[in-house]
């Protein structure tokens, strides 16, 4: 069951609101890579995983990926903090604001709104943790996307922050796997050994 | 919030990243003891820091807390998605 | 738990399967600090963007 700490995983503190920066950003709020989606995939996953190593990762990933999950929605709010009618216009914001105000709604850059079928629960092993390291790739490409366009540092340093842990989820998803098929081969041989 | 409140959130935050980093370490290395003695050291640390933090600033966890007070002060702002001008300082 | 020792890399891969080298701890981390900045603690696992651009596969 989750508790609650209330404080960020890194501080995130924008000084200047950016609408147009803030449509970008809320990919990884909503979008197809974005972390409800890692979030949900993860802690949906961990009831099927074979072994405790698989248990524990897909739960202390999928819960770190719910502090992400914060994280964005944090930035999202900053960067459109009590914008008025005129910045909403100037900055390319309108079509978001007739549906959403200055609210923080999950859904891609594009506007498609979040769905489960961004993601994958097979349960199968192989599959669910081959989904998982393409996942975090995928992650890790779109914070790099938003890195090429971003030009304030306020917004730039937790965005790197974002990409960095992906890379360690990649490593952990990685190990994970290496595990499940170490425990195969292990039973393979048992029972290749075994007489007929 | 003012800047030794930032400052020492700050610590914490770099803290209990350690501390994350080698949760997710272990959880795929569960015999590697010298990760465990890194863990516990740090954790250590930060629990100290978290308590001297919480008694200057209010409280960061409430489900461990049975010396609250009349306001209750987990609803105190700032929440952490709230932006902290730096000229305001609210604590 | 069986302590199954995983090796960095398998000393008998089978074809149609992914490995991804297993990391060996290193008693050399970063400060709690850096490892904010980074976002990890630790220095193997600080890949920055150059790494994964591939720059331009067709000129």
């Amino acid at each position: 069951m989750w508790e609650y700490e209330k404080k960020l995983q890194y501080p995130i503190n924008i000084k200047n609101t950016n609408p147009r920066l803030a449509k970008f950003v809320i990919s990884q709020y909503g979008g197809p890579d974005g972390e409800l989606g890692a979030s949900l995939r993860y802690l949906s996953q961990r009831y099927t995983m074979p072994n405790d190593i698989a248990r524990a990762t897909l739960n202390d990933i999928g819960t770190e990926e719910l502090g992400h999950l914060e994280m964005v929605g944090t930035i999202v709010h900053q960067l459109t903090r009590d914008l008025t009618p005129e910045q909403v216009k100037a900055g390319g914001f309108g079509d978001y604001y007739t549906d959403h105000a200055l609210g923080v709604y999950p859904q891609s850059a594009g506007g498609t709104p979040f769905s489960a079928s961004v993601l994958a629960v097979k349960g199968d092993v192989i599959a669910d943790l081959t989904e998982d390291l393409a996942a975090e790739q995928k992650a890790r490409a779109t914070y790099e996307n938003i890195l090429r366009l971003a030009d304030d540092p306020d917004v730039i340093e937790p965005i790197k922050f974002l990409r960095a842990r992906e890379i360690v989820h990649y490593q952990r998803f990685g190990e994970t796997l290496r595990v499940v098929q170490e425990e195969m081969n292990r039973k393979r041989n048992h029972f290749i050994k075994k007489p007929y | 919030m003012n800047r030794s409140n930032k400052m020492m959130l700050k610590e914490l935050m770099a803290l209990d990243l350690k501390m994350y980093d080698l949760q997710l370490f272990l959880d795929t290395h569960p015999f590697e003891s010298k990760a465990v003695m890194e863990y516990n050291t740090t954790a250590n640390k930060y629990m100290s820091m978290k308590q001297h933090y919480e008694k200057l600033y209010g409280p960061i966890t409430i489900n461990d807390k049975d010396d609250n007070t009349t306001p209750w002060q987990w609803i105190d702002s700032p929440w952490p998605w709230q932006y902290q001008n730096e000229k305001e300082e609210t604590k | 738990m069986e302590n199954i020792q995983i090796p960095f890399m398998p000393e008998k891969p089978i074809l149609a399967h992914a490995y991804v080298p297993f990391q060996q701890w290193d008693d050399k981390l970063y400060t709690p600090e850096e490892g904010l900045m980074n976002g990890t603690i630790f220095p193997e696992l600080n890949q920055p963007m150059s790494m994964y651009d591939w720059g331009k596969l067709y000129e």
